[in-house]
């Protein structure tokens, strides 16, 4: 999926060569998690996450717009994640889209995934001029012939050659990088107002039962088979909690699993620990 | 926060160096070259390169969700062999089965466990008397307690005991980089470049990519664990479609001074090219992993055909049923050797069930950096293409040595 999903310096700005409806941004603020917008609940604009096509116009990831409603609502269904996960890209192409917001009769695209050798017309609205591709991930060249004139966007990253020609860059990514501070919901909420005078658990108290695990936290990827495909990504819910493997007790190791996030990526560890006799 | 990493690209994309972009070339770019290749060609390629790295830190290497193993530093070894035994076995295999140790008392990492500390387990065990009772106790229940051993002794043989072991027996052999005390680790927002020379250094093939927090935990969080493979998967993907700008890409592999050749009348060789049959022994074969500092072996027939490769990674699959307990490694051939790790790992394998990967020597270099580029290969075997001679190995840390112009 694309990094550019986002709006950038929101409407002051036209040049940026977008003449998508706001609607269509809505996929990607809802949240970061990809089982929600594989969920109806999409508006019908937007094609789902699987299909949104890439914005060149930022190569920075910008704060999607806040739609605080929306997360609240969709939490339950994060239970009922589909299996079948098709943001698998693999090799497979990427959904791409260029647009030329600068005029022309007839614009072409020509860039460096297939070495330059062949030209594709774009289809054009007006003024503006589109053109969906797939492009496996990775990084590319391109450049915009504007009525037999080669040109390119000065805005968006570009290099420029020894002889003052320029072509725009792109690096294609095969997964959107969460920008989690720009999520609202995702700031801890202070903490209550009453004292905290519970008293420690005393010995009746451990021979209780212990309470129910929410069933949020059976999301775990740990403990499952591994698949082909590279592992899905674990729900916000059962983040920084530590499961034990659940073992006779005369084994003499166990296995400690803890899913963390760094930034923008989640790391799974799995610790081996011989247990004390 | 997260935008740093995003940023970094674009901005080394605007600040990139020249890239001669020809709007209209023909296929022309996409030939490999036979010819030498010039000092110059070589320069700007790595160059290039090199800027590249720089500007990109590791924290491109993570997965999006990733999984990485610990071992705590007082689990018996026997039971670390298994545990990364079914690492290697399972369908996502990412490549080399290396654990890193963790230490709990300290809260730090100290070391890493590699397929090469199993080599030398298993090659002193009948030698020393320190492991093999340890062993020998899982397939003899109760029996003879011939070792001297006490029961409490046998407990201690864990990880830790092994690494101290590992200290004396490496200032009797000559083990490049053994002798660290310190685990080699890196931060995620090293540069790659830092990465690569780290490995490269040091001797090693995987490194942990550490996060310290000072101020708030008791323990680093490990993020990953890198290797000159995801590094190289990194250049790949910014290089592929922009050949012209590193020139070397296209050259065929025999014009560029890289890998191990067999050598040649009239050149002369400096690393000679190890080499073994299916009948020798597997105790010949460890002997040469380790002295010859190789990670894997070509085995060739008698005509010096190539017919497989025996690894370092491959002795994990000894621990499959316990198999290491009950050979004899100077009774056992490479032969069965392999048909052991190809029971142990049976979804293994290319479609054409290879294990391991081959080019020709005609190849363009961009080839081999995506062969090698790929999960798990760490080296490429350069055979000629009708009789399957075996004529050279390119490894990973070939190609990086090459290209930082390391000895």
């Amino acid at each position: 999926m694309g990094n550019v999903n986002g709006r950038y310096e929101i409407e002051d700005d036209n040049s940026f060569g977008r003449s998508r409806p706001d609607a269509d941004d809505s996929s990607v603020d809802v949240c970061g998690t990809r089982s929600v917008d594989s969920v109806d609940e999409c508006p019908p604009e937007s094609p789902g996450r699987s299909r949104t096509p890439l914005m060149f116009a930022p190569q920075i990831p910008v704060p999607p717009l806040q739609s605080s409603d929306n997360l609240y609502n969709e939490h339950h269904l994060w239970m009922k994640e589909p299996d079948q996960s098709s943001e698998v890209y693999l090799e497979k192409g990427i959904p791409t889209l260029f647009t030329w917001n600068y005029g022309g009769n007839v614009v072409l695209v020509e860039g460096s995934w297939d070495n330059w050798a062949s030209r594709k017309p774009m289809q054009r609205s007006g003024k503006d001029h589109t053109l969906l591709m797939n492009l496996p991930s990775g990084v590319y060249q391109y450049k915009f012939l504007v009525d037999g004139q080669y040109k390119c966007i000065p805005d968006l990253p570009h290099i420029t050659d020894e002889m003052g020609n320029a072509t725009n860059v792109l690096d294609v990514h095969d997964y959107v990088p969460e920008n989690v501070e720009s999520i609202s919901e995702f700031n801890s909420p202070p903490s209550p107002g009453s004292s905290y005078s519970l008293s420690l658990p005393r010995d009746k108290d451990f021979a209780k039962e212990p309470p129910v695990v929410p069933s949020q936290l059976h999301l775990t990827t740990l403990g499952m088979p591994d698949t082909d495909e590279s592992s899905l990504k674990p729900q916000h819910v059962i983040l920084n909690h530590l499961f034990i493997e659940k073992c006779s007790p005369s084994q003499s190791m166990v296995a400690l699993g803890l899913t963390h996030r760094f930034q923008s990526k989640y790391v799974t560890v799995v610790l081996y620990k011989p247990t004390k006799r | 926060m997260s935008t740093g990493a995003i940023s970094t690209s674009s901005s080394s994309s605007s600040t990139s160096n020249i890239a001669i972009v020809p709007p209209m070339l023909p296929d022309a770019s996409l030939q490999v070259s036979n010819l030498r290749i010039s000092e110059a060609d070589i320069g700007i390629s790595r160059d290039c390169i090199s800027e590249f790295l720089s500007t990109h830190s590791a924290y491109e290497l993570l997965p999006d969700s990733g999984k990485v193993i610990a071992l705590e530093v007082s689990l018996p070894v026997k039971q670390a062999f298994h545990i990364l035994y079914e690492q290697v076995v399972s369908p996502v295999d990412m490549g080399i089965p290396v654990a890193p140790l963790l230490d709990t008392c300290s809260g730090e990492f100290v070391g890493v466990l590699s397929p090469l500390d199993f080599i030398l387990i298993l090659k002193e065990v009948p030698n020393g008397t320190l492991f093999w009772p340890m062993l020998k106790k899982s397939c003899i229940q109760l029996g003879n307690r011939g070792s001297n051993l006490t029961e409490e002794e046998l407990e201690t043989h864990t990880i830790s005991a092994w690494k101290e072991a590992k200290q004396q027996l490496s200032s009797q052999m000559v083990l490049h980089g053994q002798s660290q005390r310190q685990l080699i680790h890196a931060g995620p927002y090293d540069s790659l470049k830092e990465l690569a020379l780290k490995i490269l250094q040091n001797h090693i093939t995987t490194i942990p990519i550490v996060r310290s927090l000072l101020q708030e935990d008791s323990f680093p969080h490990l993020l990953h664990l890198a290797s000159l493979s995801g590094i190289l998967r990194c250049i790949c993907r910014h290089f592929r479609h922009s050949t012209t700008s590193v020139p070397i890409l296209q050259q065929a592999i025999f014009t560029i001074p890289l890998g191990t050749w067999v050598s040649r009348i009239g050149e002369s060789n400096g690393n000679q090219l190890a080499k073994l049959k299916p009948n020798e022994s597997l105790s010949r074969a460890l002997t040469l992993l380790v002295q010859a500092e190789v990670s894997s072996i070509p085995i060739v027939d008698d005509n010096d055909r190539l017919l497989d490769t025996y690894s370092r990674s491959d002795i994990i699959s000894l621990a499959k049923d316990k198999v290491y307990a009950r050979i004899r490694l100077d009774e056992t051939s490479i032969y069965q050797a392999l048909q052991l790790r190809n029971n142990a790992s049976p979804s293994h394998g290319s479609v054409t069930g290879q294990r391991f990967h081959t080019c020709l020597r005609s190849d363009s270099l961009l080839k081999v950096m995506e062969q090698l580029a790929t999960p798990g290969v760490r080296r490429v075997i350069i055979v000629e293409a009708a009789t399957n001679h075996v004529e050279g190995i390119i490894s990973l840390s070939d190609v990086f040595r090459f290209l930082f112009s390391m000895p």
